[in-house]
């Protein structure tokens, strides 16, 4: 056979490359930004588009999408030809992709800065750009599958079923999680609700880290790391066993975000235990770069370009090992919400993608221009000002969040908690801010001092648009298995049944852990309190999210002690049934709001206390952290928006009555002159029609449904251990008295029950004979039935004493006692 | 593995060779893409125990909670934590008598607490009233002047015009000092004091 001439297409690579630098650079110095606004409000400028609400979600799509994704763009195209030794299938599909992934950036940018925002986490852009989105990731796609179809080479090798499995999953996710219905051209719900919403966006969260962040890393990874080194890769079989595990147990583990939140156990449990299977899979792929290494350590001393990559190797071990601990339910009962999360993802972003990233610029710029680096002592420096940014950015960070976490769960003896105002546990850690922008301004200034060296690399050198190269032709062998050849040897060689299994793999865990969720009733218990909103409320809420609220601020209390103190009644899964999107956040930088329409509660706040705090937050707080939002009061609200928002509402399911939409402004309007009113009698006046009274409504109504509930019934046995039984004559004789006084009223003299209490003598039992259930139902009472709860009337010991002696008599069955009620009890 | 006539041209530059040593020559792949090869190492031994490990221990975590059901719930967790804190901390049976202190360090313990409590938020930091709170510095009160009322306001609280209950925050003590400061503060006329509301004190 002849060897086939045929040429690479350079030119793509280099328009990643210059994509990858410019958006690289921009969003880490938006980043840089926001980090100022925490430690000092004052960068927030007063204006809507630069406050921290907007900008974050843009730092976070433009180092995701804009630098991450350009960057596995310029690896993908530079790699993948060669790997395959083939020109990219098609140069227009190639620049379609090129310039169409570049206008979804700029197009990003711009609606996130206008508040145009569906708010679920590294999905926020709004339908029309999410349909772009998915067309531009098509062309990719088909562009890669044309590559390979037209292939020089027979097996495809281990980076090639990265980039198979990154795009299949992302398309997978993509799809699933951005189904919305329109109501204007940047205006849209999400189908589903509450906790659905919430499982659904972070199964897609987490895998948007395990399918963009990850899976395309490993795969430049294993190209350019051998190629860097050269090093033959150092276990074939350790590569199938770490893909496969990890594309396969990947997917499973969203829930891990949502532990302790209103999710069903199960749920949780999965989120769990796939985490922590995911350590020996994600370490495979460490273990496998850094054992490739092994005999060239020298040489990695010596070169700039291994030196990055090796960090980069180990950050992705520390993360990939962090991240299944913070997956155990008590770590991350701790960090959750903290600073914690916020610090793991920059040991990703900064270590792992920034640093594989450099080093594969490095490596590039060089060969594309045929010429060597301009300056390996500017590379160096770059190096260890990249790594002390990323300690100076990740330790302050850590401790900010244990000191934090620990500041929200402490009591006093009295019971009190230590900091029940917020506040305090903010301020405590500014200085940790202040510190960690030194960190990041480290990092950036090693960025900028990268590109300085690779302008200079790129104008001693001379650029090849395309690199003309030979091969064999491919060469036809049978379609069935040969003699002597792997399973898995056949099926790399096999594109179209090696991408099946890959979406096998990747749906597998996807429909078992998400579709029962939507078809299993008792997932979600019902709260028939919970009503959907009001149209006030629901254009407050759709402000909520432009502002981007949730990006500090929760709204579901956890079921511990420290946080229903704190904020209330803990978040019930049926109270997020009209909740399109979900607003449970990730971070809390200010307090949970959950509760804050609870009358009586400890979040609640009057009207004339919101008014005054938006306008300026730090009059109400001082110390606040959060930006002003003179706005809300000069914009008027767009009420003519309100019956095609309740209609899409209706269409989702929601139950507004017939005719509602019709009637939805006058009610919108009717609402909106009482918090006027309220508001002018504190002497504020203002108009009605004013975006800040359609957030206030909304504050007042975070909560107010479940507060009509009544308290759990404590017959619902629950496992909890009693004191003692006390068994000497002094505290049974005790326990004899506090009886009479407190229980014979409803129970007897002796405990054989009236017509208002049963007999506590015999063996049957409405709220469990057992020790622990006794003494349950007497702590908590049993209000529905009028039972007390004696936690709050007696003391510790007399709890005790009476208990003890409710045990003494329990089966002496006295005489003249009121027939059996409840269940036998079995001892 | 056939990979016979498919061997294409290593495209390392010239003068540089994949560094392979004599003893991992046995191991080579016969498969090269673009100059990389593979050795057929075995995965590492204690990695492929930590993978089984992990499975092991989400079997038995799966098996303990749901399928035997013996690991608490996340509600049964909670209900034993606020039966575990009601038992260790027992209700606040320190007898406080009901009168205003004037004692110095009485008043400077009520007035950190004023401002840790952010009382200023509402009432302003020198108690003169904003939009929010009532002025507590005039002789108009709407809850009543005495202290036992004030005291009865901290502990309660006023939910519906936001004054929030400290029952869950303070000693009985330390509500007696606040409502103590509160009461020192009458007749200091601060500057823009908001304008009365409720009843002149008798």
């Amino acid at each position: 056979m002849q060897p086939e001439i045929f040429s690479y297409d350079n030119r793509i690579v280099k328009y990643f490359t210059y994509a990858t630098i410019i958006w690289g650079i921009i969003g880490m110095v938006v980043g840089l930004l926001i980090a100022a606004q925490l430690a000092f409000p004052m960068f927030n400028f007063d204006v809507s588009f630069t406050t921290y609400g907007r900008l974050r979600p843009i730092h976070t799509n433009a180092v995701i999408f804009a630098f991450v994704g350009n960057a596995i763009f310029t690896g993908v195209y530079y790699s993948m030809q060669r790997l395959l030794k083939t020109r990219m299938y098609s140069d227009v599909l190639s620049y379609i992709h090129f310039w169409g992934w570049q206008l979804i950036i700029v197009l990003a940018a711009v609606t996130l800065a206008l508040g145009f925002t569906i708010s679920k986490e590294y999905a926020e852009l709004e339908w029309p750009v999410d349909l772009l989105i998915a067309v531009i990731w098509i062309v990719f796609g088909w562009n890669m599958f044309g590559t390979i179809a037209r292939r020089r080479v027979q097996h495809l090798y281990v980076a090639i079923w990265f980039y198979i499995a990154s795009w299949v999953a992302v398309t997978i996710l993509h799809v699933f999680n951005s189904i919305e219905l329109p109501v204007s051209l940047f205006k849209s719900y999400p189908v589903y609700a509450g906790v659905q919403d919430a499982l659904v966006q972070w199964w897609y969260g987490h895998n948007a880290v395990a399918f963009f962040l990850t899976t395309p890393f490993l795969g430049l990874m294993y190209y350019f790391l051998p190629k860097a080194a050269n090093r033959p890769i150092y276990s074939y079989k350790l590569s199938i066993i770490h893909f496969w595990t990890l594309i396969f147990i990947y997917i499973w583990s969203g829930p891990h975000h949502l532990l302790y939140q209103a999710l069903p156990d199960w749920a949780q449990t999965i989120g769990v235990i796939f985490s922590v299977m995911l350590i020996a899979p994600s370490w495979g792929g460490m273990i496998n770069g850094l054992l490739t290494l092994r005999g060239v350590w020298d040489k990695v001393r010596e070169t700039p370009m291994l030196k990055f990559m090796a960090v980069a190797v180990t950050a992705y071990g520390m993360v990939t090992f962090e991240g299944p601990m913070l997956a155990i339910k008590t770590i991350n009962g701790l960090v959750h919400f903290t600073d914690w999360i916020v610090a793991h993802v920059h040991i990703g972003g900064l270590g792992w993608n920034g640093f594989l990233t450099f080093a594969m610029l490095y490596y590039l710029i060089p060969v594309l221009w045929r010429t060597k680096l301009y300056s390996n002592k500017l590379a160096n420096i770059h190096f260890w000002l990249g790594t002390l940014g990323i300690l100076f950015y990740a330790i302050p960070l850590y401790w900010a969040a244990i000191t934090q976490g620990l500041m929200w769960k402490e009591f006093t003896p009295e019971g009190f908690l230590r900091y029940p105002n917020f506040l305090e546990t903010v301020v405590q850690i500014i200085p940790m801010y202040v510190t960690r922008i030194v960190g990041g301004a480290l990092y950036i200034t090693g960025a900028f001092i990268m590109v300085y060296n690779l302008v200079k690399t790129i104008k001693k050198g001379s650029f090849v648009a395309s690199e003309e190269v030979s091969a064999l032709p491919l060469e036809k062998i049978s379609k069935h298995r040969i003699l002597g050849e792997t399973i898995h040897g056949w099926v790399e060689r096999k594109p179209v049944q090696f991408t099946f299994w890959v979406a096998v793999a990747l749906l597998f865990g996807s429909i078992i852990s998400i579709v029962p969720m939507f078809v299993v009733k008792t997932n979600i218990p019902t709260i028939s309190s919970v009503k959907p909103y009001s149209p006030l409320e629901l254009q407050g809420r759709d402000i909520y999210i432009r502002e981007g609220c949730y990006t500090c601020h929760s709204q579901m209390v956890r079921p511990f002690r420290s946080e229903t103190e704190r904020y209330g009644e803990y978040s019930k899964s049926g109270e997020f049934v009209f909740d399109h999107p979900f607003q449970w956040g990730s971070r809390r930088m200010g307090p949970d709001l959950a509760r804050a329409g609870v009358v009586g509660g400890k979040m609640y706040k009057t009207a004339a206390w919101h008014f005054t705090h938006f306008y300026n937050p730090q009059e109400m707080n001082a110390g606040s952290r959060m930006p002003s939002y003179p706005w809300l009061i000069a914009n008027k609200l767009k009420i003519a928006s309100t019956p095609v928002k309740i209609k899409a509402m209706i269409t989702l399911g929601v139950p507004y009555p017939d005719g509602f939409a019709e009637r939805s402004i006058d009610s919108l309007m009717t609402q909106a002159k009482l918090i006027a009113d309220d508001l002018k009698q504190s002497g504020i006046e203002v108009e009605p029609d004013r975006e800040i009274i359609a957030m206030i409504a909304y504050m007042h109504r975070l909560g107010r449904d479940i507060s009509e509930l009544k308290p759990v019934d404590a017959g619902a046995a629950i496992a909890v251990k009693a004191p003692d039984v006390l068994t000497d004559e002094a505290s049974i004789s005790i326990g004899a008295q506090v009886f009479k006084a407190n229980c014979a009223a409803c129970h007897g003299a002796s405990g054989e029950g009236n017509a208002i209490g049963p007999n506590l003598t015999d063996n049957y039992w409405i709220h469990g004979g057992s020790p622990d259930s006794v003494y349950l139902t007497i702590h908590n009472g049993v209000p529905s039935k009028g039972m007390q709860a004696w936690k709050d009337l007696l003391t510790k010991l007399q709890l005790q004493q009476v208990y003890s002696f409710s045990l003494k008599i329990k089966g002496t069955n006295v005489s003249g006692g009121k027939a059996p009620q409840g269940k036998e009890g079995k001892f | 593995m056939n990979n016979e006539g498919n061997k294409t041209e290593s495209s390392l530059p010239p003068g540089e060779e994949v560094t392979i040593t004599d003893k991992e020559k046995g191991l080579l792949m016969p498969n090269e893409f673009d100059g990389i090869r593979e050795l057929d190492n075995p995965p590492p031994r204690w990695l492929m125990y930590v993978l089984y490990l992990t499975v092991f221990f989400s079997a038995l975590y799966w098996v303990h909670y749901h399928t035997f059901k013996q690991g608490l719930t996340q509600e049964e967790e909670y209900q034993a934590e606020m039966v575990a804190s009601a038992a260790a901390s027992g209700a606040d049976t320190t007898v406080v008598v009901l009168t205003q202190l004037t004692d110095q360090a009485s008043l400077d313990a009520g007035k950190k607490i004023f401002n840790d409590k952010l009382c200023y938020s509402c009432h302003g930091m020198l108690g003169e009233g904003n939009a929010v709170g009532p002025n507590l510095t005039d002789d108009y009160w709407i809850h009543g002047s005495s202290i036992e009322k004030v005291v009865e306001v901290l502990i309660n609280g006023v939910p519906a015009k936001g004054m929030a209950p400290f029952k869950d925050q303070l000693t009985k003590e330390q509500i007696l000092q606040v409502a103590s400061y509160v009461l020192s503060l009458h007749g200091t006329n601060p500057p823009n004091a908001k304008a009365p509301q409720g009843e002149k004190a008798g």
